[in-house]
């Protein structure tokens, strides 16, 4: 059972890493690596090398066919292209990283000040009649529910404002990490592709 | 160079040859054509061979079918080409010159 969830795991990370090749290719490789690991099980993860490894020589393959198949003029600017699209998706990686960022620097301030400032964020939440909610931001209010189902925001808003905080940062910095990888990576690799053709088309 | 380096140098030059002459006795698929290069040392990195496969495959040079036994896994079997084949002679006569010529020279060191 341990040895399938080791396959299935480095299946998936395999086809995640094949990423830039179109889908019916991916599949068709995913497949033959499968039935490899059906036949030799799994110890077979170890002699194949890392999912990202393996998945690298199918990528430059595939990416070196693309290239080659262009007049040579036209291959910078393909690569170029290549390239600007990895940028504007790092960038926006980026983005996206340091709003969480933001918000889990936001949310750890609220988690801070609920936890340290009992009277601070203290509030009631109401069922009016219709069945909405009504927030009274100060319990003190003159607010006079029909029913209560919360008395006290600060009970749950400085854990929740701290879980929300972890995990923005958890996942602000995955995003970040992707965004420098593809920032060393991207232009070294655009520019062994090129060269890998070049050398090919050498009489 | 590291002997190790130079080792995976020789092997990865040499993966493509022992493929293709492991091809030329007839079909056979991944596992297969490893543990048949394997009968001369090891001639293929495990790695490296499905890759290998892969790209003489979208070169023209092999090509394949999905073969299920039964209830066993289902096996891709590949067989060499024409064009393959013809490239396995060219390459053979290209190894045996130079493997001579390396086997003369070291005789002279000797």
């Amino acid at each position: 059972m341990s040895g399938e969830r080791t396959s299935q795991r480095y299946l998936r990370q395999f086809e995640r890493a094949l990423a830039p090749l179109p889908p019916a290719e991916r599949r068709r490789i995913v497949e033959e690596i499968r039935s490899h690991f059906e036949a030799r099980g799994p110890a077979a993860a170890e002699s194949l090398g890392s999912p990202a490894v393996l998945a690298r020589p199918f990528v430059e393959d595939y990416q070196a066919a693309r290239l080659t198949g262009l007049p040579p003029g036209r291959r910078k600017l393909a690569l170029a292209l290549d390239l600007t699209r990895n940028t504007v998706l790092a960038a926006s990686l980026g983005l996206i990283s340091l709003a969480l960022y933001g918000l889990g620097f936001v949310a750890g301030l609220i988690a801070y000040f609920g936890a340290n400032h009992p009277g601070w964020g203290n509030g009631a939440l109401w069922r009016v009649p219709g069945g909405r909610f009504n927030l009274c931001a100060n319990s003190d209010a003159p607010c006079v529910p029909p029913k209560v189902i919360v008395e006290d925001l600060t009970a749950f808003l400085a854990p929740l404002a701290l879980a929300v905080s972890v995990v923005a940062n958890v996942v602000a910095s995955w995003l970040l990490a992707i965004v420098v990888r593809m920032a060393l990576t991207s232009p070294m690799a655009g520019a062994h592709r090129l060269a890998r053709v070049e050398k090919t088309d050498a009489p | 160079m590291e002997l190790s380096a130079w080792q995976a140098q020789v092997r990865k030059g040499a993966a493509e040859l022992a493929v293709l002459a492991v091809l030329s006795r007839g079909e056979a698929y991944g596992l297969e054509i490893l543990e048949r290069a394997k009968g001369g040392g090891e001639l293929v990195a495990e790695g490296a061979l499905y890759q290998l496969l892969n790209r003489l495959e979208r070169d023209g040079k092999l090509t394949s079918r999905w073969v299920t036994n039964g209830g066993g896994h289902p096996r891709k079997y590949y067989v060499l080409t024409e064009e393959g084949a013809r490239l396995f002679a060219q390459m053979q006569a290209v190894w045996t010159d130079f493997s001579n010529a390396m086997s003369d020279l070291l005789e002279q060191a000797k």
